[in-house]
């Protein structure tokens, strides 16, 4: 029950990083959590009490009892390298999200998106600031301005 | 102020589904139970047979690669196709030295590092090919052997700069690691496809003419499928550094 808990608080806590964090960094960060908290239950489920690890010395009696279920370890086992390429593969995004929008803040991307490409609607010329459009790649990568507390 | 009057219900909304959760696995079979569903049905079979079935005394690989070879070949194409897709989402795309901000140029190959780098580094390659051949006998196998050969050519890059390419499409090692990619993945397939040319199914690696006992052959088949799942891995790991490292001033 506490590997049950344990595995639980790892998702839930990785699942509320996704949905709340404001940077898409850490959200990617807290996605790994959660993966973890997956993979913590798949292996708990493998275990046996008093069974050894699933290796059987050459020549051994195999009895199904005596040796830990080789299963989830497998499953597991892909699960971790296929997360690292897929975490490699959102750090790419979020390089290239970065280094053209200058910002990996959530509120602030979506900002962006929402305002239209040229100042044109008459309602609007105030808000973007000139010349930020010809800039494709500001200087500062991303600053994070007010770090969340939590 | 706005952010905590977003949190609160959001905080409230995850501690539901921890209790949710709780509750759940309230209903699981207790950890440790050699009765429950997950260690019954087909992973007795496993345990009891592999050995003699496989030749492998470690059960995960042969369950890896030659039980569930259909799996890992899935898998072994989902890293290959991330490493790809880091290739896709950031070629051409290279940040040019001149555009990096102040204080953000590299420096490589300092006295210091380059000789930590030429003592580990050698070992870390030969430790990665221990543990991808002992993969049968004791922990290890071609994802982890992989991983540590990609980390042990990621440590020399970092310690001596990938060569320097602006663009990740020039850099000739990406392009050696997008072969080691392809040669893993293409020798998966291959092992498979030359199963189903000697008369099995594909994947089914006891009718190649390798000699010796079917469990000898599956053996000897397993060893390659790790080999292929190593070059991919390591490929991958390097496609990924190489990538995301492109158009670092050195």
């Amino acid at each position: 029950m506490t590997t049950y808990a344990a595995a639980a608080a790892l998702f839930t806590l990785g699942l509320a990083g996704v949905a709340l964090l404001p940077n898409l960094l850490r959200k990617l960060l807290a996605m790994n959590v959660m993966q973890v908290g997956v993979i913590v239950f798949f292996i708990s489920q493998g275990f046996k009490d008093g069974a050894s690890i699933p290796i059987v010395p050459v020549g051994a009696a195999a009895e199904a009892a005596a040796f830990l279920n080789p299963l989830p370890h497998t499953l597991m086992l892909t699960a971790i390298v296929v997360s690292v390429s897929t975490t490699g593969l959102a750090l790419a995004l979020l390089l290239r999200i970065g280094r053209s929008e200058g910002t990996l803040n959530e509120a602030r991307l979506l900002r962006r998106l929402r305002r239209p490409p040229e100042p044109a609607a008459p309602g609007n010329e105030a808000l973007p600031a000139p010349g930020n459009e010809a800039l494709p790649a500001p200087e500062t990568p991303e600053t994070p301005e007010t770090p969340e507390p939590r | 102020m706005r952010r905590l009057a977003l949190l609160l219900p959001g905080a409230a909304v995850f501690a539901a589904l921890f209790l949710a959760l709780l509750v759940g696995a309230a209903d699981l079979a207790p950890v440790g139970d050699p009765g429950s569903p997950p260690n019954t049905f087909v992973s007795p079979r496993y345990i009891e047979r592999a050995q003699e079935e496989t030749g492998a005394s470690n059960l995960v690989t042969a369950v890896l690669a030659d039980y569930r070879s259909y799996d890992t070949l899935g898998e072994t194409l989902v890293i290959f196709a991330a490493g790809l897709g880091c290739l896709v989402v950031l070629a051409g795309f290279a940040r040019k030295s001149e555009d990096l901000p102040r204080g953000l140029s590299f420096r490589f190959g300092s006295d210091l590092l380059d000789t930590a780098a030429r003592l580990l580094v050698p070992w870390i390659l030969v430790f990665a090919v221990y543990v991808l051949i002992h993969g049968h006998s004791s922990p290890g196998g071609g994802f982890q052997g992989g991983v540590l050969f990609g980390s042990g050519l990621v440590t020399m890059r970092l310690v001596r700069g990938s060569g320097g390419g602006p663009r990740p499409a020039g850099s000739p090692n990406l392009r050696a690691s997008l072969a080691m990619a392809c040669a893993g993945i293409l020798g998966y397939a291959g092992l498979g496809l030359a199963a189903m040319a000697f008369g099995g199914a594909f994947l089914d690696f006891g009718t190649l003419p390798l000699g010796g006992e079917p469990a000898e052959v599956r053996e000897l088949a397993t060893l390659g499928i790790e080999t292929a799942v190593f070059f991919t891995v390591a490929g991958t790991v390097c496609i990924l550094y190489d990538c995301l490292s492109a158009g670092v001033r050195e």
